[in-house]
């Protein structure tokens, strides 16, 4: 038997297992080879390290939760029987706790704009969920007078036009809110009246028979350098940051409470959204989330459809008329444009992910991995087939990953939401 | 007040929890809920994924306690069960073969063993961040060579009881095992026999 076969019976003869025929020829090979010897200790030791991790305690409530998912479940949970009242409330909470926030994640794909999780910062942290909804409040009712009137001109509603505005446009007003943020920090209201000044203009702009006709900001900024063309100037003017995710965002802080948030926080988020990347030739996945205003759901769900074959992205077509696909960065600005003749963008979200570290991380993995394919190839008298196979093993995998990262970082995933402008208050009222 | 639940010996736990008594579930539960979870987080290689299954174990082991009849231990048993959701686990992720960003870019934690100094098992499996980089390398392995790695070193299973569990011969297991260790050992030591191999060179 060669080193390699006697390898293939250590396992065995670890366990005990080993036929009594074999005993004696391993061990006078292991007594013979000093190679074989060291594959035997460590084997010995890498179960060893195995059997000695320590046991690993389940996340807390683990039975608790376990308890409400038996199947006809025929008593109430152990904590409502013999806790004191006071406790069990306290159960409860923490479960409501946990079932808002998960309604509150769940939410961000289908609820526009303040429930969105990654809106002002930190998804979890309480304090901010709790500002985040009077911003809805407020927020809410805004819009709902707004969309109302929106076919008329109310008087001081132009900051409520922003919102309504096609997202290209909406960045501008954007650019303009951005900058009054620090006078807007003491909660003023007159700071909404500076940022009217911009959103006057936009909504000139928007009134344009085909109201999103210009791509979407964060777009420009995240990999469709074609688009750049029109608004190049207004990002070269230092608003690059201040994507659609800020708009929103900012759209919200108006209507906050005054003082309600401090200046730094409440910028913090718009600011260190994603959207940059496209210079620096970063590699990143996108998420783009928007609500388009339609006429008639039916109609425009099967134009959208149409789009979809028609630019090769599938469209899934979700509850409440949700749509999601995944579409090349190249050809979203088509597509985007041609959205524009199907309805009018009232929500634009992009969300942006750098998976450069990943992928670097990925690459310098493969070199190495290759590095070593090639030593066991040309020292083949050192080395174990098995390792080889393995090796080449990692090799296809590590490939197959860094493919898979270049794909996603290609193309964007898309989410959209219908509505038409009664149902669209409806969302608003709902997210109350 | 009830009496404590605590106290029951195992049987009287089963035969109560087998007729839909909650507390005395929860009791069981409670009991083996470490093990259990240990063999799914070993498995699993994430938190989540491991409470998920874990609690799938129980909710089985719920569904199957009137079948109970006790021929083998009720820990045997239970072991059984889970091995079997592990491998069911197993053959649901190759149907829908997982692409999950976070899975593609999960962290490579697996630098095998530093070089150098003499290995001292007992001290060095101590710390922490060692145990981690041991998972690490565990969940860098194929599911199939992880999966009886995990029967047979963290379980204690024997070789019947995986093969019956996996529903393979016990050859297969056999040889599995060996490829399965072999591939452990390669990479906990890999990398330092690797650079060995290279100061031989340079001498």
């Amino acid at each position: 038997m060669d080193c390699q076969q006697i390898r293939e019976y250590l396992s065995a003869y670890l366990d005990g297992e080993l036929e009594s025929s074999r005993l004696g020829q391993i061990k006078a090979h292991l007594e013979e080879c000093a190679a074989c010897r060291r594959h035997w200790e460590e084997l010995q030791a890498s179960m060893k390290l195995l059997r000695a991790l320590p046991e690993v305690s389940p996340p807390e409530f683990f039975r608790e939760q376990l308890l409400q998912r038996l199947p006809g479940r025929r008593f109430t949970p152990w904590y409502a029987r013999f806790r004191p009242a006071w406790l069990r409330f306290a159960a409860a909470a923490v479960i409501l706790v946990a079932v808002l926030s998960l309604a509150r994640l769940g939410s961000g794909q289908i609820i526009p704009r303040v429930m969105w999780p990654w809106q002002k910062g930190g998804d979890n942290a309480p304090l901010v969920g709790q500002v985040d909804r009077e911003g809805d409040d407020g927020i809410s009712s805004d819009l709902l007078k707004s969309s109302g009137k929106e076919s008329g001109s109310p008087p001081g509603g132009e900051e409520r036009r922003v919102q309504a505005a096609p997202a290209g446009s909406a960045s501008s007003a954007k650019a303009v809110a951005v900058k009054k943020l620090p006078q807007m920090a003491g909660g003023n209201y007159p700071g909404q009246e500076q940022q009217a000044g911009g959103a006057v203009k936009d909504e000139q702009r928007g009134e344009r028979p085909v109201p999103a006709r210009e791509p979407a900001p964060g777009l420009f900024v995240l990999n469709s350098p074609q688009a750049l063309s029109g608004e190049k100037e207004q990002r070269a003017a230092g608003t690059s940051r201040s994507g659609a995710n800020g708009e929103l965002r900012e759209g919200a802080g108006g209507g906050d409470a005054p003082g309600a948030l401090p200046p730094g926080p409440m910028q913090a988020p718009g600011t260190s959204l994603p959207g940059d990347d496209m210079s620096s030739g970063l590699k990143a996945v996108k998420k783009i989330m928007l609500v388009l205003e339609v006429k008639d759901i039916n109609e425009a769900g099967g134009r959208i459809l149409e789009l979809g074959q028609k630019y090769n992205a599938p469209v899934e077509v979700g509850e409440q008329s949700e749509f999601a696909f995944i579409i090349p960065g190249e050809v979203w600005p088509g597509f985007f444009k041609e959205l524009g003749a199907i309805g009018r963008v009232r929500e634009y979200r992009v969300d942006t992910r750098d998976i450069t570290p990943e992928y670097e991380k990925l690459e310098e993995k493969l070199g190495l991995l290759k590095e070593r394919e090639r030593e066991l190839l040309t020292l083949n008298r050192e080395a174990d087939p098995a390792e080889l196979v393995q090796v080449q093993e990692e090799i296809k995998k590590v490939t197959e990953q860094l493919d898979a990262l270049s794909e996603s970082a290609r193309k964007i995933t898309v989410r959209m939401v219908l509505c038409t402008n009664s149902s669209c208050q409806q969302d608003q009222l709902q997210v109350k | 007040m009830h009496p404590d639940v605590r106290d029951l010996d195992e049987r009287e736990l089963i035969k109560r929890s087998a007729a839909g008594d909650l507390e005395a579930f929860s009791e069981l539960v409670r009991r083996y809920e470490k093990k259990v979870f240990t063999v799914a987080y070993r498995f699993t290689g994430n938190y989540s994924d491991a409470s998920d299954l874990a609690q799938e174990v129980f909710i089985r082991v719920y569904q199957a306690l009137p079948r109970f009849r006790g021929e083998a231990s009720f820990n045997t048993w239970l072991y059984r069960i889970t091995a079997n959701l592990c491998r069911d686990e197993l053959r649901r992720q190759k149907r829908h073969k997982k692409t999950s960003l976070e899975e593609m870019t999960a962290e490579n934690a697996c630098p095998g063993l530093p070089d150098g100094n003499s290995l001292s098992p007992d001290e060095i499996v101590e710390q922490r961040e060692f145990q981690e980089m041991v998972q690490a390398c565990l969940n860098e392995l194929p599911d199939e060579y992880r999966l009886v790695l995990v029967m047979r070193e963290i379980q204690g299973l024997s070789y019947a009881e995986i093969a019956a569990a996996l529903d393979i011969a016990q050859g297969t297991v056999k040889s599995r095992l060996s490829r399965a260790r072999q591939a452990f050992r390669q990479k906990l030591f890999g990398r330092r026999e690797h650079f060995k191999f290279l100061s031989r060179l340079l001498e």
